[in-house]
């Protein structure tokens, strides 16, 4: 039995709102207090009483069967605006009892969880769509449930407040082709440079497997981009175009050198930011707050 | 057997199909008993194409033409258009057409709307054919189950944990139930005429004339009627129930006289209230405690005291009666109870020559003397009567009779002295048939008695069957007497005592008996204490059986322990976030108390993604080490 305090707190955590069974329910109630009053038959009368008293019952089972949920933020993916990213929240029963018919809710997203046993943990993965750079915010996550009867609806919103960043829209002329360059990781043969030894450390897609067949030697393909990769510099500035497409393409020329482990020196405002240093995702948040 | 309960209980939730099929099951149960025989094999045949795999619409045209020809050949003699207007034929044919319509809806394996509401119509429909103790349980029964089958819709729950779910639902409701029952207001509409009674019986013994004959006496144990004093049972010697006031027809033939003598109740004294319950007698008669006082509703007061229903009794009725103990019941015509041809009797005529009293009072003491002088017996199976006078054949041959005999030769007796006399028919009640204020009478209790008029007192109770000196039924009376201390007699009792408050405070409470509480309560301080603590203590059982029941603590002994732990580190401040592992958990407590984690983290890990048993142990050991140092 929970004590008062814990009353009062579910109390006050769980919403109740009727629901179109809740009307049935009335009828019901009216159907047999008809026909208990016409011809005073008690019978009818305990299972009036009975349906009224169940149904007030069964919204404190309702109300206690939300009450232990935790719902935290976990996990984001990159996400770019106009595009759908993903983030995950963490659902957590911290009560010793099974919670049942657990609606999960984020804008127009549900996810519905039958069972969640005493005191686990899962995982839950909503879509995202931002139609802007910067930060969007998730406010709450919100649960529902008919459990245990469906005559009102339980629900319970869950504070994130969580800021998202959202990078600018990933579009533009890709890199590969504003460099005159292919971009499959295996290179073409037009690309081809020259063979060298293959260093320790180095990616295996590079290793010329003809050459260690005939020789025994391990020797990787050299590709004439390649070469260029250590010169790769990005200039805010002298991208032309509107703020947002030269972010725009700046994105994606970046996320096209993280696929092909290129390094960069980007110049935004006056400053250089190096790939190396900032890393991906901090070159890509300062293209995400750019002039915000 | 255990096993199977058990396996039973671990079921998990079955298809929706299924939990309807269910319902529908349990809630068709009583109509069964009203069906008439068409319906029922309309309902079998239903049952065999609708559990057939395939589903073929030439089936369902044949149910729907079979179900059609059911219904009207199951109301085919009854039928016309006037008893629509009969409440009970109504109501059969409604839930007959509405089982068609189920049997059509559930043959096509689409769950609708419709069909999800059949149930609850099936139920409602049920309550209008039995008002019977067996229909309120049932109905407490099917109504436990609807829900427990409604939840499960939405609970992925195993039986047991649906169960257990279930009976908290119930226990946590029974005190509203309680008190919406007791309060909630009542009309005083007269409960329905109409409805199908399952325990309805009719007991002709008593039928209002009295044979003075040899025949054998006998009685059964058929409960004649219930009654419930309100305050306190009277004595043994004081319960007499009045049903018919005899004169003499012929020598062996005693019955009731339209043109009786008028009695007025002109004195009363020790009033006592009761409640009585009538079982059904297809009669008239309402046996009424010597005397009444009061005239219920729908009945009569008759000449001789008597009271008469309106109607013929053909179910169960219930009354509040009063009676005065003392009394003083005075005619002002007495002609015809004086009336005897002394000639017809020669023997008894002869020996009560002897008697000199004067008074009429002496002269019943005398004639009580001279029965009591006669060395007369009882027996239900008494030697074969004269005919033509049997009165003293009775006192001077045979020697032997009941309390016919008995009453009726006193009764001529008194005549034969010049003091008027009647014969009063009725029950007198077995001490032995009581639970505290609570008394069955039977069919073997049915009893005569004579009525003197005593001049001033006016008419008294005489009890010339105590006169008898021996019993010669004792060897059948002291095994009567076994079989009364016997448990099954003690049991059987107390079970119809339940009964009978069941019938009275749950089936038949109504505004009377609000009423009665409220009054009571306001005016009775010990009365409402005795109430308050009753209704409080009922709400601390049902708290209690509902905190018993609610066992759903997490079987997984690990997470009980670290949650235990995990409490006690959040009164030491420390508050787990649910998005933090407990191994992160862990090490942060360690950095914040200062008390080493790391053990309890290797055996945490061990116990729950190992699975090694003793590592519980570990934890157990490690969590108690941990504790001891936080405290």
């Amino acid at each position: 039995m929970p004590s008062l305090k814990t009353f009062i707190s579910i109390h006050k955590s769980v919403k109740v709102r009727p629901t179109k069974q809740f009307f049935l329910l009335l009828f019901g109630i009216i159907s047999l207090f008809a026909q208990a009053y016409m011809h005073n038959y008690n019978i009818v009368y305990i299972m009036m009483f009975f349906l009224v008293s169940v149904a007030g019952t069964s919204t404190y089972f309702g109300m206690k069967n939300l009450h232990p949920l935790e719902v935290a933020f976990a996990s984001q993916e990159r996400c770019f605006a106009f595009e759908k990213g993903v983030f995950s929240v963490a659902i957590t029963n911290k009560s010793d009892y099974a919670l049942y018919d657990l609606d999960f809710s984020y804008q127009t997203q549900h996810h519905k969880i039958s069972r969640l046993e005493a005191n686990q943990r899962v995982h839950l993965h909503f879509e995202l769509l931002a139609k802007s750079r910067g930060h969007e915010q998730i406010d709450f996550i919100s649960v529902s449930s008919l459990f245990p009867l469906s005559h009102e609806i339980k629900s319970r919103n869950f504070l994130l407040n969580k800021e998202l960043l959202i990078y600018p829209k990933p579009e533009g002329v890709s890199l590969f082709d504003s460099l005159g360059m292919h971009d499959a990781a295996e290179g073409d043969m037009g690309d081809f440079k020259a063979l060298e030894r293959f260093e320790q450390g180095e990616s295996l897609s590079r290793v010329n497997w003809a050459s260690l067949a005939k020789s025994e030697t391990l020797m990787k393909k050299e590709f004439s981009y390649e070469s260029k990769q250590k010169s790769l510099y990005f200039d805010f500035e002298r991208l032309g175009g509107e703020t947002e497409s030269r972010l725009s393409q700046l994105t994606l020329w970046i996320l096209e050198c993280e696929s092909h482990d290129f390094a960069f020196t980007l110049s935004l405002s006056k400053r250089l930011y190096d790939s190396k240093v900032e890393g991906v995702d901090g070159v890509l948040s300062l293209l995400a707050l750019y002039e915000l | 057997m255990m096993e199977a309960l058990h396996k039973l209980l671990k079921v998990k939730r079955p298809s929706k199909m299924f939990l309807l099929d269910m319902a529908l099951a349990l809630t068709l149960l009583p109509h069964l008993f009203v069906f008439d025989a068409f319906l029922v094999l309309y309902l079998l045949l239903a049952l065999y194409l609708i559990f057939k795999k395939e589903y073929r619409v030439l089936h369902a045209y044949f149910l729907f033409f079979g179900g059609v020809l059911a219904i009207g050949g199951a109301y085919f003699e009854s039928y016309n258009l006037a008893n629509f207007s009969r409440m009970q034929f109504f109501v059969s044919f409604v839930s007959a057409a509405l089982l068609l319509a189920v049997v059509l809806q559930r043959h096509k394996r689409e769950i609708n709307f419709y069909l999800l509401l059949s149930p609850a119509l099936f139920m409602l429909l049920s309550f209008f054919f039995f008002d019977t103790i067996a229909m309120l349980f049932y109905s407490i029964f099917a109504f436990f189950i609807l829900m427990g089958l409604l939840i499960w819709s939405r609970m992925d729950a195993t039986l047991a944990e649906l169960l257990r779910l279930n009976s908290l639902l119930f226990l946590l409701s029974m005190p509203a139930v309680i008190l919406l029952f007791i309060a909630f207001p009542r009309i005083s509409f007269e409960k329905a005429e109409f409805g199908f009674r399952g325990d309805l019986y009719t007991s002709n013994f008593f039928d209002g004339s009295m044979l003075v004959d040899g025949r054998s006496f006998e009685a059964g144990e058929r409960v004649v009627m219930e009654i419930f004093f309100k305050e306190s049972l009277p004595l043994e010697n004081q319960l007499y129930f009045r049903g018919s006031v005899l004169y003499p027809k012929s020598a062996l033939v005693w019955e009731e006289k339209d043109d009786e003598p008028e009695d007025f109740l002109i004195q009363k004294e020790h009033l006592i209230d009761y409640d009585l319950l009538l079982h059904p007698q297809g009669k008239k008669w309402l046996f009424a405690l010597d005397m009444p006082t009061l005239t219920p509703n729908k009945s009569n007061l008759q000449k001789g005291m008597t009271l008469r229903s309106e109607n013929e009794i053909h179910k169960s009725k219930r009354y509040s009666l009063q009676a005065a103990l003392h009394y003083r019941l005075v005619s002002n015509a007495l002609g015809e109870t004086l009336e005897v041809n002394a000639t017809a009797y020669p023997k008894t005529a002869a020996y009560l020559k002897n008697i000199t009293a004067k008074t009429p009072r002496e002269k019943a003491d005398a004639l009580l003397a001279f029965f009591t002088s006669l060395r007369l017996a009882y027996t239900v199976k008494p030697y074969d009567l004269d005919a033509k006078n049997p009165v003293d054949s009775f006192l001077f041959e045979a020697k032997n009779g009941y309390c016919t005999h008995f009453a009726s030769s006193f009764a001529i007796a008194a005549r034969l002295l010049g003091v008027p006399s009647r014969v009063v028919s009725g029950y007198k009640a077995d001490y032995t048939s009581r639970v505290e204020n609570y008394l069955v009478v039977k069919e073997k209790d049915a009893h005569a008695w004579v009525e003197l008029y005593l001049g001033e007192e006016g008419w008294v109770r005489f009890e010339p069957t105590a006169t008898a000196f021996k019993n010669l039924d004792i060897e059948e009376q002291k095994e009567d007497a076994k079989e009364k201390e016997g448990l099954f007699h003690r049991v059987n009792l107390h079970y119809m005592y339940v009964k009978y408050l069941i019938n009275s405070w749950i089936l038949g409470f109504d505004r009377s008996k609000q009423v009665q509480i409220v009054q009571a309560l306001l005016s009775d301080t010990l009365y409402l204490l005795r109430f308050v603590g009753a209704f409080f203590g009922v709400v601390f059982v049902l708290f209690l059986l509902a905190f018993l029941i609610q066992n759903q603590k997490s079987r997984d002994p690990l997470m009980q322990a670290m949650n235990q732990l995990l409490k006690l580190l959040e009164k030491k401040g420390v508050h787990k976030e649910s998005h933090e592992s407990m191994e992160h958990f862990l090490l942060h407590v360690q950095d914040e108390l200062k008390v080493p984690m790391k053990s309890l983290i290797e055996a945490y890990h061990d116990a729950k993604y190992a699975m090694q048993n003793a590592a519980l142990q570990r934890v157990l050991s490690e969590i108690k080490k941990i504790r001891a140092e936080l405290t």
